[in-house]
């Protein structure tokens, strides 16, 4: 039924017909109070609270019926109940004691549980299919009306504390006929009690909770009244007559809980919208899926409940609505199959979906208060996970930035030592060899001037290829690069480099490209020939590996930025360099004494340092009170 | 005297081999990598075996301490053959690595000393010879390093001064003629220095090796 109508309609479309008809349930009530009250009406003045106690059995059942007329997940109760209502007011009209009153009294007690059983079982399934449910029914059709008229047959209305006078069918009253016969009537009574408990038992596990918290109040009232009233019918001779036996009281506030079942669950709803607005107000920020997800399944109080998100983006993005991946909690006997019922956006765009039982979905009203409330927590946690997405691709595309700046500059590097500086140095040979060749004073003039220009030129290039990118660190590793670094500052540093790999036990072999492919850069970071050696070097090397060149190289700027500034901007005289290895990030800490007052300003070198570690996903922080010294702490994930 | 050459820059060898054969030392085996180097020297006749082996620190495949690594192979299986290591860049961390675990027949130089016919032969000779030869670059750059270690404080600036010439490879004459001080207090110095390195008794060229390989031992982390 539901399947696609719900599926189809937004959560505005479908609020219409879901609201109780309470006029006309009102109108019902009041007349089946005042029919109630008429049919007791000799035992008004004597028994007040009592006549009360039925009417209100008779009204509440009537008003439940009609109120629940509309609702999805109710409605087949709805006759039964309206039908039993009155079956139960007319069951005391007997106290009349006149006419056919008594009789109708009689047959409208055992109706009674006929109608109000035969309602249970046709609950939620509709019609009665099975053969063991029909032989129920055709045990409790002839154990109750049945019986009973056979038992008026063979009694006088005396027997039940009529007047004699009334109207019954007494074609051969026999004490001992009715004595035996009432016996099995009232056993076959309790064979139908039994039968019907252990048949709604099987249902009600099949039912999701909320309808099982409506039905399992109903089916115990139902039950506390019948084993009360076959009780009565065997330790009283006379239930009836001009009065109401005190005996049968405990059935009618038994059967209050009926009506009272349903107006919890009307309660529940309204408090079901109340209490997702208050959850989803006071989660944890931020708004996540599984946060949405905890707050459905608090306020619908079923631990099957899903939701998830469309277009994939989410954790559980793309699941299908059959619910293959929802966590069945063992509550859904139907096996694995799930509703999916949409939610959408302020807009009308597809969100996600709800995802509940199938008996869930039939309570129309809880799943709209359900999906209603889910959409703007759930457009939240879209627009988060839309921006969580922006913000890490942000994040991958200025870290892949930063390590090809990094790459070309040490390709950079290495092309001015395989190129210029090589070529360089071929001429500086071919010079010397030269010199050697002549005694021409002006010829070894002019070509020690040349060799002077050269060496400067082979200086200056130098000088650059190191500006541009340490060889050290490539060649040698962070250690030796920072020793190398120090050397050439007029500084005091210690160097605190015990909880770094060294680089002597642990020779750079990142950049090792495949033997039988000569172009370097595209081999640089490849990564698979790193612990492969070539047999001649195998025996010299120990491979522990290091961070990769891109943390190191970052670890070094900012080492090689923090002492710049203690030089040049702190006056410091003394420096400690700390680099640590420490889980998967890599600490480096440098302490001056200088006058302290260092801030990463816009043009200068921490910033630039700086932005480096931070777009390698990891912290500067720069703690530099005047006349305080400066501390520099920079943490560089090591991927 | 003939030598090996090992180095991925083909100009740079053709320049160098130019240079030595005008200087008469016959370029016997050229190599681009260590590999192709250590296959060549393993076909070798004895009669062709070099006396010394120039090496390029920085080659494939690694492009970071190749020839260090060569060396360390070459003067373990070959203990009396000649090692020259070429480098671009004065890379003390290197010198100290090598010098600290082989006495002799070791050298170290810039490559941009291929401009002084004099002092590549030089170092060629003396490291044929079992001595030892540093780059002055990279020996100023070991002096910084050693300027900051503690062990340091036990010789005196003259002394300091006088090892870090004993470690260019320098007689007592050179070192004198550098300091501008007589060959006898160059011996004083001298002795002074093995005294206080507590070097014993042996022949004073292996002493003035041990001396500087003491100093480098003390300085640089041991690999």
């Amino acid at each position: 039924m539901a399947r696609d109508d719900l599926a189809a309609a937004g959560p505005v479309a479908r609020r219409r017909g879901s609201r109780p008809p309470w006029g006309l349930a009102g109108a019902a009530g009041v007349v089946t109070a005042a029919l109630a009250l008429a049919a007791q009406w000799p035992a008004v003045r004597p028994d007040p609270a009592y006549a009360a106690v039925n009417a209100a059995v008779a009204v509440g059942f009537v008003v439940t019926g009609v109120a629940t007329s509309r609702e999805e997940s109710f409605a087949q109760l709805s006759v039964p109940l309206v039908e039993a209502g009155v079956l139960w007011g007319l069951g005391w009209i007997g106290v009349w004691n006149t006419g056919i009153l008594p009789l109708l009294a009689y047959e409208s007690g055992a109706l009674f549980w006929i109608v109000i059983g035969l309602g249970m079982l046709r609950y939620p399934r509709g019609l009665v299919r099975q053969q063991r449910e029909r032989s129920l029914i055709t045990l409790s059709v002839v154990a109750l009306p049945v019986s009973s008229f056979i038992l008026a047959a063979v009694s006088r209305p005396a027997w039940y504390g009529y007047d004699a006078g009334v109207i019954w069918p007494a074609l051969w009253p026999n004490r001992d006929l009715f004595n035996l016969l009432r016996g099995i009537t009232v056993a076959s009574f309790v064979v139908v009690t039994v039968w019907f408990a252990t048949e709604m038992r099987a249902r009600l596990a099949a039912l999701y909770p909320l309808q099982r918290q409506v039905i399992a109040p109903v089916v115990i009232a139902l039950i506390i009244a019948a084993v009360v009233s076959t009780a009565c019918s065997l330790t009283l001779i006379a239930p009836g007559g001009g009065t109401l036996s005190l005996a049968y009281l405990p059935s009618s506030i038994a059967l209050l809980i009926v009506p009272a079942a349903f107006v919890s669950v009307g309660m529940r709803r309204r408090g079901t919208r109340d209490r997702m607005v208050r959850l989803l107000a006071r989660q944890a920020r931020p708004t996540t899926i599984e946060s949405v997800r905890a707050v459905l399944r608090e306020a619908l109080r079923d631990p099957t409940v899903d939701v998830v998100l469309d277009g994939g983006t989410g954790p559980d993005g793309g699941t299908g609505p059959d619910g293959g991946t929802g966590p069945d909690g063992g509550t859904g006997p139907d096996g694995g199959e799930r509703f999916a019922l949409p939610v959408r956006a302020g807009d009308g765009s597809p969100l996600g979906r709800v995802i509940v039982h199938p008996s869930m979905a039939r309570d129309r009203a809880l799943v709209e208060i359900a999906v209603a409330a889910t959409g703007p927590a759930l457009e939240n946690v879209r627009l988060r996970e839309q921006l969580r997405d922006q913000l890490d691709e942000l994040h991958a595309s200025r870290f892949r930035l930063v390590e090809h700046g990094m790459r070309e500059r040490r390709r950079m590097e290495r092309d001015l030592h395989d190129g210029a500086q090589q070529r360089l140095l071929a001429l500086s040979a071919r010079l010397s060899l030269a010199r050697a060749a002549t005694q021409d004073p002006d010829t070894l003039a002019a070509l020690a001037l040349a060799r002077d220009e050269l060496r400067t030129a082979l200086k200056e290039l130098r000088e650059l290829a190191r500006g541009i990118h340490p060889p050290v660190l490539s060649q040698a590793g962070l250690v030796a690069a920072v020793e190398a670094l120090c050397e050439s500052l007029p500084l005091e540093v210690r160097l605190d480099l015990a909880g770094y790999d060294h680089p002597e036990r642990d020779r750079p072999e990142r950049d090792r490209p495949e033997r039988d492919r000569p172009e370097r850069d595209q081999a640089e970071h490849d990564q698979a020939e790193h612990d492969k050696l070539p047999d001649s070097a195998a025996g010299a090397v120990l491979a522990r590996r290091r961070p990769n060149q891109t943390t190191e190289t970052a670890a070094y700027l900012t080492i090689q930025e923090a002492l710049a500034n203690a030089v040049a901007h702190a006056d410091a005289t003394t420096a400690t360099v700390v680099v640590r290895q420490e889980g998967e990030t890599l600490l480096v800490r440098i302490d001056d004494d200088g006058k302290g007052g260092a801030a990463p300003s816009p043009a200068g070198g921490l910033i630039g340092a700086a932005d480096w570690v931070g777009s390698l996903g990891g912290e500067f922080h720069v703690d530099s009170p005047a006349g305080g010294g400066t501390r520099i702490i920079a943490r560089i994930p090591c991927e | 005297m003939r030598v090996a050459l090992a180095d991925d820059s083909a100009l740079f060898r053709n320049g160098l081999t130019l240079l030595l054969d005008g200087a008469g030392v016959q370029v016997g085996i050229q190599a681009g990598d260590g590999d192709e180097l250590l296959a060549r020297l393993a076909r070798c006749p004895a009669e062709q075996w070099p006396d010394v082996v120039i090496l390029d620190i920085r080659m494939p495949p690694t492009f970071s301490d190749e020839g260090l690594v060569v060396a360390e192979r070459l003067k373990r299986a070959h203990p009396a053959l000649g090692v020259l290591l070429l480098s671009t860049y004065a890379l003390t961390g290197y010198a100290g690595r090598l010098f600290g675990t082989h006495a002799g027949g070791l050298g170290y130089l810039l490559k941009d000393r291929v401009d002084d016919v004099d002092a590549l032969t030089d170092a060629l000779e003396r490291v044929a010879a079992g001595r030892l030869a540093i780059d002055e670059e990279i020996v100023a750059g070991l002096l910084a390093h050693r300027r900051k270690a503690s062990e340091l404080e036990i010789l005196s600036a003259r002394e300091r001064s006088v090892v870090a010439l004993m470690a260019e490879g320098r007689s007592n004459q050179g070192i004198g003629a550098r300091l501008n001080l007589s060959p006898k207090t160059i011996e004083n110095h001298i002795a002074s220095i093995f005294a206080k390195l507590g070097l014993s008794n042996t022949s004073d060229d292996n002493r003035r090796v041990l001396a500087v390989v003491a100093w480098l031992r003390a300085t640089i982390p041991a690999g």
